[in-house]
């Protein structure tokens, strides 16, 4: 009596618990699922250290663009107030009040204002801040401000490229969470066609989520 | 000339030329050095013509700004003074620094000066020059980066016979080379199409056209003005108008700058309309911070700078040598895709520009408005 009734517990016992390889998909789908979950947290994590950084440098880069535009800017404005005080003090021939004037000047105004000086009576811009002057310089100055602000906006498109690349890792580790209830559930389910519905749910999460992150990394 | 090369590559695929090198190739630890000489106007008391200078300093700036290079210019201020374009020739080909020419700015003026920048082993690349005859192969360093009059007054012609409706067409023509072959185009085309048309030749800045206005009957609607200056141009169209005549009126190249502004009358050019693009308005906007106004003539003279200054870095990068010669072999195989012309940069074995293209604008409301 007592043998058959070990024999018929022992087959309660197994069929209650499937066959083994079940439990061995199950094992290694749920080992699976809690690496991928912890890789795509990390990379995830790394992403937006990586986008915060380029965000900064994307500030300062507008920064220093904003700062030479407006000296650039204020350079401009004021080398052509003090060409016109200077010429007005020469037309006038106050000698005293030209050296004066043209001591305020920078050395590239000074050196614009050369160049002007020297050019035939009759090809003579009327100004010295004209792009036929080498000395003006004011044109590169405001092309490094384009540069920076260039330099700004692809930092900026980076930062955006790699936080929307970590927000999508984000949903992935997000996602296996579905395979962890389905791996989980399985035990729970005594019918071997159910158990195996949720394994091959729980399989095709972790395999999209494989993909996944290898598309995103 | 100092240089301090190291090569980074970038070299573009081949093309029909053999080797063929891109403007984008940029190199973080170029110094490479050189001067363009740049013989456009740049104005005088009351004169306004300064656009292509403009362009070719924003070009050069922007050069050096993005290829970490030290290219300087040395402006040459010619127009149509052809006394005054040989006597520069003669300067600038004397300056040991001097790689290449931006320029000349006109036919007539490249024709006188072609030949003494040739014996000097210098390329000169011009925004502007058109005259059919000049890549016959008698100026040996002369490139263009515009389509030449062969294209452009062909270009008028089928125009003026699809969209104009000619009984008659009158063509006013001065005595300059530009004018006189573009003219010559023009009459050939119409002629093929089997549109009537006359001639008559004004002279360069004359006051009154009472003879051209006399000429403008019931059957002559169309009167084609390909003029080498835009002032003249204007002139004559108000005083058809103030004569109470309305032909359609359509000129060549030389007009597509504010100095001439008859509104509803038709321009053709070899600059397309750059702010189509995205790279394109972002080069007008650099020019409208820089000089506070726009004009699209010059376009051509931005091109014809970053050509010269490919070439030089081409040569930099090849063996260190930024010399007339090293810029010289590298031109012919210049090739990068242009933000102003909208379309590839690259030589024939003319030195033309490869599938240049005309357009044709009307003058409106707010300027030079593209309508073929």
């Amino acid at each position: 009596m007592t043998g058959g009734h070990g024999a018929s517990h022992g087959a309660g016992h197994s069929e209650m618990h499937g066959p083994r390889w079940l439990s061995i998909s199950t094992v290694t789908i749920l080992g699976i699922a809690a690496v991928l979950a912890g890789v795509t947290a990390w990379k995830s994590a790394v992403m937006q250290g990586h986008a915060v950084e380029n965000l900064t440098l994307s500030t300062k880069a507008t920064t220093d663009a904003n700062a030479l535009t407006q000296a650039a800017e204020r350079s401009m404005t004021s080398e052509r107030q003090l060409f016109i005080d200077f010429r007005t003090a020469l037309d006038s021939a106050d000698k005293n009040r030209s050296l004066m004037i043209y001591g305020m000047m920078n050395p590239n105004t000074r050196a614009a204002i050369g160049w002007w000086r020297e050019q035939p009576d009759e090809s003579r811009p009327t100004s010295p801040f004209v792009s036929a002057n080498p000395a003006w310089d004011a044109p590169g100055v405001i092309i490094d401000a384009k540069a920076a602000l260039d330099m700004s906006n692809e930092y900026l498109h980076l930062a955006e490229f790699q936080l929307g690349r970590a927000h999508d890792l984000e949903f992935l580790a997000a996602l296996l969470t579905i395979a962890f209830l389905a791996s989980g559930l399985t035990p729970l389910f005594e019918s071997l066609r159910s158990r195996i519905s949720l394994m091959t749910v729980s399989t095709a999460v972790v395999v999209a989520c494989v993909i996944g992150t290898a598309v995103f990394w | 000339m100092s240089v301090v090369a190291v090569v980074a590559g970038g070299c573009g695929e081949s093309g029909s030329g053999g080797h063929t090198v891109s403007s984008d190739a940029v190199s973080s630890n170029t110094n490479c050095d050189g001067t363009v000489a740049v013989m456009l106007p740049y104005g005088r008391s009351g004169a306004t013509d300064s656009v292509q200078m403009n362009w070719a300093r924003v070009s050069l700036d922007k050069f050096n700004q993005d290829h970490n290079t030290l290219f300087t210019f040395e402006p040459s201020n010619v127009d149509f003074d052809v006394k005054a374009g040989v006597r520069e020739a003669q300067r600038i080909v004397t300056n040991p620094n001097v790689i290449g020419v931006v320029g000349p700015k006109t036919s007539v003026v490249t024709k006188a000066v072609g030949p003494i920048l040739d014996a000097a082993g210098l390329v000169y690349v011009s925004p502007s020059a058109t005259n059919a005859t000049l890549t016959d192969g008698n100026l040996k360093g002369f490139y263009r980066v515009v389509a030449s009059d062969a294209l452009q007054g062909p270009r008028m012609a089928q125009f003026i016979g699809k969209h104009l409706k000619p009984k008659t067409v009158l063509v006013v023509e001065d005595d300059e080379p530009y004018s006189k072959g573009l003219a010559d185009s023009i009459v050939e085309t119409l002629k093929a199409q089997g549109i009537p048309s006359e001639r008559v030749t004004v002279k360069l800045e004359q006051k009154t056209y009472e003879d051209v206005i006399a000429r403008v009957t019931d059957s002559v609607n169309v009167v084609a003005m390909p003029l080498l200056v835009a002032t003249d141009a204007q002139r004559l169209a108000n005083q058809l108008r103030a004569a109470g005549k309305y032909p359609a009126l359509i000129g060549g190249d030389s007009l597509f700058v504010g100095a001439f502004s008859s509104p509803g009358a038709y321009v053709s050019t070899y600059a397309p309309d750059a702010s189509q693009t995205s790279e394109g308005r972002e080069t007008m906007h650099l020019y409208q911070s820089i000089f506070g106004t726009f004009e699209t003539y010059g376009g051509p003279a931005y091109v014809a700078m970053q050509v010269v200054l490919t070439a030089a870095l081409t040569a930099c990068h090849a063996d260190g040598d930024v010399s007339r010669a090293a810029v010289t072999k590298a031109l012919p195989d210049v090739h990068f895709e242009s933000k102003i012309l909208g379309s590839p940069v690259a030589f024939d074995a003319n030195h033309e520009l490869i599938d240049a293209v005309v357009h044709i604008y009307q003058v409106g409301p707010r300027g030079f408005e593209l309508v073929d």
